[in-house]
Parts: structure tokens; sequence; C-alpha cells
């Protein structure tokens, strides 16, 4: 009931005489307060509203952003209050390569970070429900991944134990890598289908911007080693490419046995249960001295014998690589004497496949897969 | 875009950078780090120039900027005047 009611009420009231004066003086009263209450309310309300104090600072901000001032204004030292916007106009003449996205998202499996983390994650955790780990070696068997993603998978796979030898096999033959298809030259474009990922952001304690002021001076000489270490490595890298030797007898490979148990022997004393993946390291430095690429038959039937499923492959060019012979029976017989083939395991072909993997991924940046295209004493389709 | 200057990123490699300056070239936005240790008290020798972006599940992240001449084009903006 408004006041516009009660004042109606108490009219009736006083018309009808039906009540004593104490009620209607109580009403009276009961109106007046109503009244006063609303007079307050409405002096709250119609106050006027407190302009923000606007700081110089801000005002100056507000026109730059109005201005477009040229790339010299935007240069203020450390710390800006809003990034720095370079005018096109003043670097139209600079070169900056193109991102299509839309080659990105077009690739029919192209890499969505955390299923594949996840998958990765349910496919070496030995105590993952079946139907989990079904769903990651179905996501994995199927994927197109970047380069280092794709390795890390071939890695993992590889080394957990207790994957039985057809998981490995599905993955292995199932899991393509994506091609580096997108921005003036291709190892640079690759990099931009991996980058990583914020997972936190704060502001700065005090202490930090207090050294980051002490030693800012240091800063442009810092960035200015870092570009020409990043400049150093691209031409070395070009370098090594355009440089690969041909091995004088590219029919046998003869390999240096006595480097391989050397560093076979390094490598076991440092750890005694790796002394399988140790073999494979000192074939795959001796093979980087003869640019030749080592990597496993598909065919691994025989676990006794995985050494001997090693093939060599002499790089031509970036995607042609002739195939030449691996004079494995000695290398067998070097191990047997050492570390026992008779221990050859399941377990064994995954330090296998890693160090393959590893060593091809050294010398090319790029792995092999096994694949049926090569054909032992042939030559690569 | 988000404004970076003076903030502390972690990545999901689990490196910090302090963010010492930015800018936006192109519609793209670029970081000057410094890279900072795992106990968050003290910067590293690394310094360098991020690229930021969207990644395929539309996740903010960060990538270095590869091109030489690019480089040396936000290394002349985005470094701290002597």
């Amino acid at each position: 009931m408004n006041i516009t009611d009660l004042e109606e009420l108490l009219k009736k009231i006083e018309n009808q005489n039906a009540i004593n004066l104490e009620v209607e003086k109580d009403i009276k009263k009961y109106i007046q307060n109503m009244k006063a209450a609303e007079e307050k309310s409405t002096e709250i309300f119609s106050a006027p509203i407190e302009t923000p104090v606007t700081s110089e600072a801000d005002l100056n901000h507000t026109e730059i952003i109005k201005e477009e001032p040229s790339v010299d204004d935007f240069i203020n030292g450390l710390v800006l209050s809003d990034p720095v916007v370079f005018p096109d106009e003043n670097l139209s003449a600079i070169a900056v390569p193109i991102i299509e996205e839309s080659k990105v998202e077009e690739k029919p499996s192209a890499y969505t970070g955390g299923i594949i983390d996840d998958a990765i994650r349910t496919l070496i955790n030995p105590n993952a429900s079946s139907d989990g780990f079904e769903n990651a070696v179905n996501i994995l068997s199927t994927a197109t991944l970047p380069e280092t993603k794709y390795n890390e998978v071939m890695e993992k796979a590889t080394l957990a134990s207790h994957l039985t030898a057809d998981v490995r096999t599905k993955i292995r033959t199932g899991l393509k890598k994506e091609s580096p298809i997108i921005g003036s030259e291709e190892n640079e474009s690759y990099e931009f289908l991996v980058p990583k990922k914020i997972i936190g952001s704060k502001a700065l304690e005090e202490n930090l911007l207090t050294k980051i002021g002490n030693t800012i001076k240091t800063i442009p000489a810092r960035l200015e080693a870092w570009i020409e270490k990043k400049k150093e490595a691209k031409k070395l890298k070009k370098e090594a490419e355009a440089n690969i030797a041909i091995p004088e007898d590219k029919d046998i490979l003869n390999f240096d046995y006595q480097q391989i148990m050397m560093l076979e022997k390094t490598r076991y004393s440092k750890n005694g249960q790796d002394d399988e993946e140790s073999l494979l390291h000192g074939i795959t430095m001796s093979a980087r001295k003869k640019d030749v690429i080592v990597a496993q038959m598909d065919n691994m039937q025989d676990k006794n014998a995985a050494y001997l499923k090693c093939v060599g492959f002499l790089k031509k060019h970036p995607d042609e690589y002739e195939f030449v012979k691996f004079n494995n029976q000695n290398i067998s017989t070097e191990v047997s004497s050492i570390t026992g083939v008779e221990k050859a395991n399941e377990g064994m072909y995954g330090l296998v496949s890693k160090n393959l993997i590893n060593a091809i991924n050294d010398i090319y940046g790029m792995p092999i897969q096994p694949s049926n295209e090569f054909e032992f004493g042939g030559k690569s389709k | 875009m988000t404004n970076r200057i003076n903030t502390l990123i972690t990545l999901d490699d689990g490196k910090k950078y302090a963010i010492i300056n930015q800018a936006v070239y192109k519609g793209k936005s670029y970081l000057l780090v410094n890279a900072v240790n795992d106990e968050e008290t003290d910067l590293l020798e690394d310094v360098q120039i991020l690229e930021e972006k969207k990644d395929i599940n539309g996740d903010m992240a960060v990538d270095q900027v590869e091109d030489p001449a690019l480089l040396e084009l936000l290394a002349k903006y985005l470094a701290p005047k002597e």
C-alpha cells in the first residue's frame, strides 16, 4: 500500500467516522514518515554523479590513440602505457611472412594440442582404462602432427614397455607428420604450427621490475646477440645441408667398430641397463660420419635379430634416398659378445626405435618412417 | 589483443618470461621478453622476441620470430633506448 492509498483510506475513515482518533493519528504519522523517507530517497538518487578525475597521462594517452603519431613518438623507453602500434606506411617495405591460417585449419587431422597430449598421457599410462587406451591408440594412429609432436609420440610409443608390438605398429604406420607448407621458408613456417601455450599471466613483482630497470641498458646488446645467434644457426644449418658428403663405397658400409665399441662401453659404464641402446647409438654416431641415415626395416618379426633389421640410406636429395648395404652381421657378432642378444625383449625394440628416430632427426631434422618402399639390396622407389 | 607489458607469462614448457615491451605490427602482437628463473626472483640472460598468437584450439600462445629481417625490424622498435 503506497502513500496515496493510505491517504485515500484515511479520508474514508474520517468521512465514515468509523475508527477512533488514536488509530487515525497513527495512520497520519505513518504517512508522514513514508513521505519523509521518500523525499530522502529521491535526494540520494538525484545527487550529481562525481566526474572521474582524469590524469594528465590519461589525457595524453587518449590523444596518442586519436592522433596516430609517428613511430618515434611511440618509443617511450621501458614502460609503455600501451603496446606500440607501428604505422604500416613506415614499414611497408619490410617483407613479413604471411601465415595462411585457412591452410592450417583445412588439414584433416591438424594438431589439436590438448587431445593429442591427453592421448599420449593415456598411451604411456600402464594403468589406463581399456576404453581410454583404445581411444588413445585410435587418436594417435590417425593423427597428423607437427614434427616435434610427431617425434614425441613416436618416442614415447616406442619407450612405453607395456605396449604390444601390434599397438606400436599401428601407431607407427598410422601417425602422419604435417608438411611444412606455410610461410616463406619451410622450417620457419613449420615452427608456427607448434607455438608454446601461455598457461599463466600475472603482473610483474616489484623486485623484478626493479631488476629490469637496473639491467635495461644491457637488453639491446643481449637482444642483438640473440638475433646474431639465430642467424648463425640458420646459416650453419643451410651449410650442413648443402655439404653432404658422399661415402666412397656406398655399396657396403663398414662401420667403425672400434668407435662403436668405445661408445658402447662408455655408455654401458654409465648405465648398465642401456646396453642395447648404446649399440645403436654407436652405429648412428658412426653413420653420421658417413652421412647415412640409419633406419629400421618395417618387418621385425625376429626379436633376437633386432639389430639386423637396421638399414642405411644415403641422402641424395631432400626427397630422395638411396639404399646402401649395411654390414650388420659383424655388428651383430660384436654385440653378442658384449651385451648378449639373447636378452633382447620387446623393450629393446623401443630403445632401438628411439635411437634411430633420434639419430635420423639429429642428422637431417626429419625421421624416416620404416617403409616397404625400401627393399633390401635395392634402391628406394 | 591484451596489453602484456610488465607482466610475467608462464608457458606450457615451464619457461617464464617477463614482458618488457610489446608492439603490434600488421595486426600481430610481438613481445620483447626476458627469461625469468623458476622462482621468479631473478632475470636470466635470455632475451628474445616472441610473436603472440592463438593456437588451433583458440588458446593464447607464443612462438619465436624466425625471419631475420622481421627480427631486425622489431628489435629496432622494441629494444629500450639507451
